[in-house]
């Protein structure tokens, strides 16, 4: 079931989109998440055949015998999800479908100089940026809103900006 | 009751369980992403997320509906069960969590960067 596959995809995409400027740090990143995944894939494999076989069932031969089978579905299959995912969910923020998740502008993924939605490059953070217009110096620190400063120092308000 | 020593069945061919969820899937597919847009649209991501979960949770009581074979008490064949449950019950449910999970990617997918998280 695919079910089970979203839950690792959401926790591995944010991991290695926030490493995205850096090819380097993706790809230690995306070994990272691929070997965990193996890892448990394989340990949830042996637990599993373990349990079979703990359960006293016997699945070969001529006498098979599958009395505990129900009982390993209803704790496998219906009960141990339960108490895994339902709490996991709760780390889903509770937005509306039609609302946005993360402020990619916060984030610093989004440029100020050529206003695309292309990352920056070079690994310079949009979180520091400053740029000369002519009339004053745009400062950006740690901060998602531009401020105009003018020449004699003194802030405008009413010519804050917001990048898009 | 009779269950599970050397239990028969159940009484369907491998070739009728691939046959059942090759057709009946992809139709159920599309019947719940209209149930969806309808009823489940408008729900938060939590809640949707749960329900689907808690609804996917109960798919297996279908299987063990036919290891018990309390369908036979009933007077259910093994065929029309295997039809209700991983037929029809699995693929209505599993399209409905897989709806909020891919939005939900779309989401966290950097601008500029979807083809390579969401690939």
């Amino acid at each position: 079931m695919v079910s089970y596959s979203h839950f690792l995809y959401i926790p591995s995409t944010i991991l290695t989109s926030s490493c995205m400027l850096s090819l380097t740090s993706y790809d230690h990143t995306t070994a990272y998440v691929i070997g965990m995944t193996n890892f448990c894939h394989v340990l949830s494999i042996l637990i599993g055949s373990w349990v079979i076989q703990w359960s006293g069932m016997i699945t070969v031969g001529k006498g098979c015998d599958f009395k505990a089978l129900p009982y390993l579905i209803v704790a496998f299959r219906v009960v141990l999800p339960l108490l895994i995912a339902i709490p996991a969910m709760c780390l889903i923020p509770n937005v509306l479908q039609t609302e946005h998740m993360i402020d990619w502008e916060m984030e610093g993924w989004l440029s100020a100089d050529d206003n695309t939605n292309e990352p920056s490059s070079a690994g310079l953070s949009a979180r520091e940026i400053n740029i000369s217009d002519g009339v004053g110096s745009i400062n950006r620190h740690n901060c998602h809103r531009l401020v105009v400063a003018n020449e004699d120092g003194g802030m405008d308000e009413d010519t804050e900006h917001e990048i898009t | 009751m009779h269950i599970f020593g050397m239990f028969s069945g159940p009484h369907f061919s491998y070739s009728y369980f691939i046959a059942v969820n090759g057709i009946i899937g992809p139709i159920m597919g599309m019947i719940s992403v209209a149930l969806y847009e309808k009823y489940l649209s408008s729900w938060r991501f939590r809640s949707v997320l749960i329900f689907t979960w808690a609804m996917w949770c109960l798919g297996p009581v279908v299987d063990l509906i036919i290891i018990t074979r309390l369908n036979v008490a009933i007077g259910v064949s093994d065929k029309v069960m295997l039809f209700l449950g991983e037929g029809m019950f699995d693929h209505l449910i599993g399209t409905c969590h897989y709806i909020p999970m891919a939005s939900i990617f779309s989401k966290i997918s950097p601008p500029g960067m979807e083809s390579t998280v969401y690939g």
